[in-house]
This record gives C-alpha cells, structure tokens and sequence, in this order.
C-alpha cells in the first residue's frame, strides 16, 4: 500500500538521505498511521487515510498557540508580579529529572514517562549479569509547549546559539529503530560533530518500576535510542523531551477532546477553554497548548463535525517574530541572525530554528523588545506554535459524537489564582492540601532531587528497598501517549 | 442623587468591585475624554533645568482632568443629548499629562521596575513598520518628548488657545512637537468607517456607595449575561487591566477579581502605561486596492464582490458600523444607529436576544448567529483580528488583552478624487497596564502575523510585515494577497508614555 501519512512538516530530507529510505518512510507511516487508526472508534476523530467520508469535504485548520510556558508563568504570576516574569524565564531553562513507571493493566500494559517528582522510583540501570544496577537520572526540559530550547555558551558565558524545536521525540525514535546511521550522522550535523553512536543509544538496558510493586522491567532496552542523551538535553536540543510533548499525546488529544460534555455550556467553553480541560482533563490545564486545541476540537465535535489531524501529523514552529531584535549598536539583526533549519518548503511549518549570534559579539549584548536577551525564553515568548486538524464541513450520517459528564474540576492555587490543579468533581477546593498544587509546581534550584531523596532513604533503609526484583524476560511496554502523564500515579 | 450615567442600573451589586480613586486617575484614562479636538504638545526638558520643569508640571497638577471630573462632564453630555438629541459642545479645558521613559530620573521617579519596551523609543521597538518614512516624533532622542500633554475640548479655540498659550509659560521645558486633532463627522476615521464603537465596559466604583459606578449596566438581572456584560457587546472587565492597584481579571471567570496588579515602584500607582502612535492614512491607496482586487475575489467568491464590500471584509464592519456578522450581505443603517445592536454580536457561538432596561423600560435586541467558521467575518478581518469577542485564545480569554482607545483623526476629510499624500490619519492613543501583554499582543502576535490569534493571514488595515501579506478564507485558499508593508497606513511617529496619579505630578 502507498505510503500516506508523511514526515512532520513534510521534511523527506533525513529519509531521502538514507539507504533504508523506503523503509523509513513505510514505517513512519505504519507508526503513524497505526496511532491514528487505534484511536478511530467509528465517533468523530476519524482516520484520514480511510476516510469514512471521502465525500464531505473538510477544512485545514490551524490552532495557534504561544511557545513559552504557560504554567511556569501562571505560577509566578507573571503578569502581575514584577519578579515574575524573569524568575518564569530562568525557571525554564532548569532541566528537570525525569523517570519512567510502567502500568499494568488488563488493556496492555505501557511505559509512562513522568517528570520525577518525591516519591516516585528513579529509572535502574541493569548489570550486564541481569541484576538491578545503579539509579539513573536523565533529564528533560520543563519547556511543555511542544516547543523546546537550548542555549549555547561560549567560554566566557556569552550566548552564541539559542535553539528551538518542535519535533516529537517518536520521529526520531523511529528513525533510529530503522537506520540509527543516520540518526547519528544528523545529530553530527546539527548539534556537534564530534558525537558519536555510544552517545545516542543506550549502552545498557534501562528498568524501570512496575507501579504498585518492587518489581522493575526492562523499559528501554540496551542498544536503543536514549531520546534523553547529552546532546539532547544538557549539550543541545535536538528533539523534545518533556515527557508530555509526544506526537502520540497530541494524537490522543485531539480525539479525547472530541468527547462533549453537556454540563459545560457552549459559551464558557468557547470563551474559556480552560472549563472545558478542567472537566475532561484531557492535558494540561495550566498550558496554552492543550486547552486551546481541546476547545478547537471540541466545538467543532458540539456542531457534529468530524476531525482528525492534518497529513503531515506534526506540531509545528510559526511565526517567529523577532522584528525588535537589536545589537549592541542597537542595530537590527533579525535577518543575520535567525536561521530556519528545518521546515517545510514554504516555512509553513517550521521543525527547528536557531538564533545565532552574528560575527563580533553575542546574543547576550543584544535586546529583544527593549530587554538585554538573557534568557531563550524572551524568543520562545515571540513564537506562535500551530498544528493543523482537518474539520469535516458537514456532519457525516452515521458519526455521531460521544458525551460524558466531567471526571474532574480545577482549582486555584491561592497565592497564584490563574495556576490550577484539577481535583475529584465533589471534592472542596478549599481543603485541597498545599501540597498538592506542589505536584505540578515548577523543578526549582530549591527543589528536592533524586539524589537528596535517596539519601535520606539511605539513612532509614527500608525493608521494601531490600526486596526488589528485576523481569528479565518481559519485553518493554509501549510508551503512554497521555498528555497529563502525571495522573493517576 | 447620583446620575442615571452613574448608577449601577441593573445587574446586581457592584458592592466587590473595587473603589477607584477618582482623584488621582487621569480623565483621558477613564472615562476619556471623548472631546471633539485634542491636541498633543511634546515637550522636552531642558538639560540643566529640570528644578523649572519640575515647578512647572507641578503647578499644572492641579488643573489636570480627573476621573472625578470627567465623569461629571460625560455625565452632562449625554443628559443633554439626551433631552435634546444633540450633543453639546461642552466648553471644559480637558487636560492631562503623560511621561516617557526618558522624564523619569529628571523629575526624580524610580524608573526601577518599568517593562523593558517602555525604555525604547518606537522606532527602535520595530514593528516591521516602513523604512525610510521620516518620523514627525519618536525616532530620535531629539524628536522623542520626555513629556507629552493632552489638550482637549469640545470647542476648538479652547483648545487652541491653550496651546498658544504655552511657550511663554513653559519652564525648563521647550516644546518639540504639536499635533492637533479633530473628530470627523459620524465618529469615522478617514477611510470613512466609524470608529471607536468596541470599548471594553471598566468595573469599579465611583464612591462608597455600591450602585455608584464608572460603568452603567443595562441588561436585565434576568439575563444571565446581566453580571458580565454592561450592554450589549460591552464585556465587564476588571480595572486593573488597565490601571496599576487595582484587580486583573481572572482567565476563566469573569466575575471574579483576580489578584491586585501591584504596581512596579510605589508612583505608578493608579496609573496606566499608554502608547502613542501616529499613522498617515492614505484613503486614495486603500480605495484603490479595494477597486483593483475586487474582480479578482469576485471571481473566488464565486458573486459580484463591491470595492465598497471588499473594504467591508478587511475591517469586519461596514462602514456605518453594520458588523458583518449581524448584517453580512449589506449595511443596515438602523442597526448602526442603535449602540445596543451595532456591537452585539460574537464569533463562537450564537448571541441569543437580550433583554435591557432603558428608562425602566425592558427592550430586548435582537440576537446575533455565531461565526466560528468566518463564512461572515473573515478571520483576517481587523475587528476580529484585534478582539476575539467569545473565543479563547492561547493565553486566555480574550478580555485580558483588552485595551482603552482613546484616539482621534489628524488631518482634513479625504475628497473624492483627491491625489494621494495629504497629510492626514489617526492619533492612536491605548491605555494598558501591561505593554507586552497587551499592546504588543495586538501589533506583533495578531496584527502583524498570518497565524494567531486564529490564522488565515494578516491584519491587511493596519497590520506589517517582513513578508508579503495575505488574507485566506475558513478553508485555508488565499483570498486576497496585499504587499508586506501597507501603502495606506503608514506609521509616522509614536512612543511609550506612562499616565501618572495626579498627586505623583503635584508632587514632584
């Protein structure tokens, strides 16, 4: 069968290049194309390469949304606190910890990627004789947009490249299943030329803990890519790595939010997109991202429309509008220094992006706006995120939408009212614990990590730590695709 | 007895709105001063003076307009509107004050604290606006005021002779720019559209008293927009939207008030950044444009498409004010005439009828159907570009990006057949607490990019850009394409000032 579903943005490029072209482009499309088809469940998300409607027309949409954290500056309240705003920008740029639960359920087990927070098991490495090994801690970006950067830093501290990303961290995973030659020889080319394969894929298998017991399994297994490598994490940026921005998450969101749920009106929904998530809860409630694509879908699924993702899936780099960019002359630099490195043909989705610092100084002398550039998160402010969904322009006999009531409902986290947590639909805000907003809360410098945690656990060693045990032999799960990857741990 | 304009009407208590301190906002701020002529005096301090600047400003202080004030002369307006249907001409000598960047360590305030973009000039700030177009203000430090004056009134000579006044009064400032401005008949703007007619509805009270408030509500208590909206198409928002120390508005509840925008340095209390921007319209060029694209998104269409009806899709509105998604096949000079009809309308879902008392009189208007889709009101179009109405957007319910206008035309009426390049355009003037949140989220985020707040091109009014410019219909094909820099408006000057509490200016 042809191949349908294409590489993000339509970029051939990194397949036209390989050997294994032909494969690369059949198994993105079965990667894809598999994810989409799964979640067809003959209600209103539909899967284009079988249209159930080829007849009724559907419209490319696009959602538009900003690519700075919304959660991080809802939680400093930096729209009216004068200290919010920078701590909102340095806070981004902290790497966070991150791990790895694995579910087991009766519908399949899967392998949920979660921000590491108190409490939660730390990934294993496993020994070459197939014991438990030492913890490990890889890192991710809190930068959850689907939009992620890196900043680059010459000897003296100055910045000399800022780098933006959108691309999932499947496409890459995908490739590397495939031709991880290749993988290698693109991350030499865009990152840094001396990496090298040992740098990419994991040199051992990587467990993690089954939830509710003392029994790890392989979830990465040796040999396969390691999406929190240095190059992509404390050296560069190639992909993202926060645990919700997945091209499998913006799938499920967008077939989730196809639920109506009549207890939430249609004009609250439209106008404040944050009810309509609060209740469904279908990802992020503190994002820009997720409750604007959720009420995009969902008013088109309250008119009985039928949507789905435009080919090629993808979230995607806009506008980049850095028009105040100003050197140390205060002279305009935009056009020297923004360089767009992979889109589309006409730049109508734009994958990955960098700024780079022209001849004779650095992106620190510079000023976006009026403000000394300090932070990547200034740029990350200035660019307008999108993906594309296709809206049938008629309801289509025989599609009818699904309802439910609400599975939950936010509240506001006192001191910073527009940050919310979402709780039990009967629960009282008022007696939510202070802690609880703590789960979702930004990774400080003063937050507790998973070296000080297993230190403290050192001091009281625990009877359930001296029980743990390894499955060798179970294969590793899929990956969750949940967007909100920290609920119901 | 309080005034009818002042009384809460209907909708409730306005008991938890907030009291705003009528002595020390400026007039132009709130309520505006909505007079027929206004003129701006850019003034600089002279170096090596700033004791004289200081006395002067200070003795000015206290003749400045205030909340207080203002609302009195509004509420003498409309009573006399009114009872005769004629709007008076009032004779008040309306006056106010706003400071630049560059005025703040010479008369002795803490500039510590302001936003970044209030340090620049407007020039520098680039908002891809033309090269090579001199700049009457703004784009030099010697053509950049450290002081700007606001000289209005119903009745031109007051104004005039005012200004006139000045240089023989001025101490340790000398005057660089005077740029008088005038309304045009109908409240329209020179491209022949009326203007002004989308103004948020600003909550807070006037005095002790819980009914006694700046914004009059006229839905019924039994409509359940009654709590959010004043009139019609007139949302409620939170003051300190638009002035430091007072509540912001809370993302998903319009009725609660959020945290209390505390101001960066103790002086900007009560006060309000405002930006000022002078664009030259070119009516000729944009008639032109219209005339030449007309067949061809006749054609795309697929009906007979008017030059006047294609101007009518890139604003939103005809141009009596007639939007087009109440009205999109042609103006309708009746709903235009009714201000509880011609801004009723929204985008994501239907209006349904409302209910409002009008001199204890129930009166319902009519509702509006919704235009999601922009099968009405093209997504490019600039009202919808500027204010999503009910649609959300990425960062939240579109009344946080609100703003107060309070511009006013330049320059003599256009006459038909009359060539290109007289001088004449708009004095826009917005009020905001937050410059980047909102007045940067206008220009550069909507007004100038193809992809937000909803996509499908550029604002094609007023909007720049480095690259061609283009609007699409609700299906993604191109309806029209417009060059990257427009050719009918073009900016001329402009700055970033900041509107003081009085006392801060009878201080100094």
């Amino acid at each position: 069968m042809a191949v349908f579903y294409l590489p993000p943005a339509g970029f051939d490029r990194d397949f036209a290049q390989s050997a294994q072209a032909a494969d690369l482009r059949t198994n993105w499309d079965e990667f894809i194309g598999g994810g989409i088809a799964d979640r067809d469940d003959g209600a209103l998300f539909y899967d284009a390469k079988s249209d159930p409607a080829p007849g009724v027309t559907a419209d490319r949409v696009p959602i538009p949304w900003n690519g700075f954290p919304r959660s991080l500056s809802m939680f400093f309240n930096a729209a009216t606190s004068p200290t919010g705003a920078r701590d909102a920008l340095r806070v981004a740029e902290i790497l966070r910890p991150v791990t790895a639960v694995i579910i087991a359920s009766p519908q399949g087990d899967v392998t949920r990627f979660v921000s590491w927070t108190p409490g939660l098991p730390t990934l294993r490495a496993v020994n070459a004789d197939g014991t438990l090994g030492v913890p490990i801690v890889p890192m991710h970006r809190q930068q959850d947009e689907y939009c992620e950067w890196h900043v680059d830093r010459d000897s003296n501290g100055g910045i000399r490249r800022i780098s933006f990303t959108a691309e999932g961290p499947e496409y890459w995973r995908e490739m590397a299943s495939v031709d991880p030659d290749l993988v290698v020889k693109l991350y030499q080319e865009l990152i840094d030329p001396s990496v090298v394969k040992a740098d990419l894929f994991w040199q051992h298998h990587v467990a993690a803990r089954v939830r509710g017991t003392n029994t790890f399994r392989i979830a990465m297994r040796k040999d396969s890519y390691n999406p929190y490598n240095k190059w992509n994490t404390t050296h560069g940026v190639m992909h993202l790595t926060h645990p919700a921005n997945t091209l499998g998450a913006e799938i499920n969101l967008a077939a989730d939010a196809t639920v109506v749920f009549p207890s939430i009106p249609p004009q609250p929904a439209s106008t404040f997109p944050r009810r309509l998530i609060c209740c469904a809860e279908f990802g992020g409630v503190n994002r820009s991202s997720d409750p604007l694509i959720g009420a995009g879908v969902n008013g088109a699924a309250r008119a009985g429309k039928m949507v789905t993702l435009a080919n090629p899936v993808g979230l995607y780099m806009g506008t980049i509008d850095i028009g105040t960019l100003r050197g140390p002359q205060n002279q305009p630099i935009v056009q020297e220094a923004l360089k767009i490195v992979r889109a589309s043909a006409n730049n109508e989705m734009i994958l990955r992006a960098e700024v780079v610092a022209p001849q004779g100084f650095t992106l620190d002398q510079c000023s976006l706006g009026g403000a000394r550039l300090a932070f990547g998160g200034q740029i990350a402010q200035k660019i307008t995120m999108r993906l594309f969904g296709l809206v049938k322009t008629a309801p289509v006999p025989g599609r009818a939408g699904t309802t439910d009531t609400c599975g939950a409902k936010c509240c506001a986290k006192p001191q910073a009212p527009d940050f919310r947590i979402t709780v039990a639909p009967n629960q009282n805000c008022a007696q939510v614990p202070a802690g609880d907003f703590d789960v979702e809360a930004p990774f400080t410098e003063n937050s507790p990590t998973p070296e000080t945690a297993m230190q403290e656990e050192a001091a009281v060693p625990s009877a359930a730590a001296e029980k743990e045990s390894l499955d060798v032999l179970a294969a590793p799960p899929p990956i969750s695709r949940q967007r909100n990857p920290l609920k119901g741990l | 007895m309080l005034h009818p304009d002042s009384i809460l009407g209907t909708g409730g208590d306005a008991s938890g709105e907030p009291l705003l301190a009528v002595d020390e906002i400026q007039g132009n701020v709130l309520p505006g001063f909505g007079a027929n002529f206004m003129t701006f005096v850019g003034l600089k301090i002279v170096p090596g003076a700033e004791d004289g600047a200081r006395r002067w400003l200070r003795e000015l202080a206290p003749c400045l307009t205030t909340l207080r004030q203002m609302t009195g002369v509004r509420e003498v307006r409309r009573a006399v509107a009114r009872a005769t249907g004629v709007r008076p001409q009032m004779p008040d000598l309306l006056l106010n004050i706003v400071l630049a960047h560059s005025a703040l360590a010479a008369l002795g305030l803490d500039a510590g604290g302001v936003e970044p973009i209030f340090t620049r000039s407007m020039r520098e700030a680039n908002f891809h606006d033309p090269e090579g177009v001199e700049w009457q203000l703004g784009d030099t430090p010697e053509k950049s005021p450290d002081v700007l004056l606001i000289v209005g009134s119903d009745v031109e000579t007051i104004v005039t002779d005012f200004v006139a006044s000045l240089p023989g009064r001025l101490d340790g400032l000398r005057a660089v720019y005077v740029e008088p401005g005038a309304l045009l008949g109908g409240d329209i703007e020179h491209f022949g559209f009326r203007d002004g007619i989308s103004q948020p509805g600003v909550r807070g009270r006037l005095s002790e008293r819980p009914d006694h408030v700046l914004t009059r509500r006229y839905f019924d208590s039994g409509d359940p927009r009654a709590t959010t909206y004043a009139r019609p198409g007139q949302p409620l928002v939170w003051p300190g939207q638009f002035i430091f120390g007072y509540p912001v508005q809370v993302e998903d509840d319009p009725e609660m008030p959020g945290l209390v925008a505390e101001p960066p340095a103790p002086w900007m209390r009560n006060g309000s950044y405002m930006v000022y921007r002078r664009l030259n319209q070119n009516v000729a060029a944009f008639r032109r444009f219209a005339a030449e694209h007309a067949p061809a998104v006749s054609q795309k269409l697929g009906r007979a498409v008017s030059a006047e009806e294609l101007q009518a899709l890139i604003v939103g509105r005809w141009p009596d004010g007639t939007p087009l998604v109440r009205s999109p096949e042609r103006p309708d000079p009746a709903m235009a005439d009714d201000d509880d009809a011609v801004n009723f309308f929204s985008y994501a879902d239907d209006e349904p009828d409302a209910r409002i008392v009008v001199d204890g009189t129930s009166v319902t208007i009519p509702g509006a159907p919704a235009d999601d889709a922009a099968s009405r009101c093209p997504h490019f179009a600039h009202i919808r570009k500027v204010n999503l109405r009910d649609k959300g957007t990425d960062k939240g319910s579109p009344l946080l990006f609100r703003l107060l206008r309070r511009g006013i035309p330049f320059g003599p009426p256009f006459a038909e057949g009359e060539a290109d390049g007289i001088g004449r355009g708009l004095l826009f003037v917005s009020y905001q607490r937050n410059l980047e949140l909102q007045f940067m989220t206008h220009v550069e985020t909507w007004m100038n990019a193809p992809d937000a707040p909803e996509g499908f091109g550029h604002d094609l009014v007023v909007g720049q850009s480095a690259t061609p410019r283009f609007g699409d219909l609700h299906n993604g094909e191109r309806l029209l394409d417009a060059p990257a820099a427009t050719t009918w408006i073009v900016p001329t000057g402009g700055g970033f000032f900041f509107s003081p509490a009085v006392s801060v200016l009878r201080e100094l």
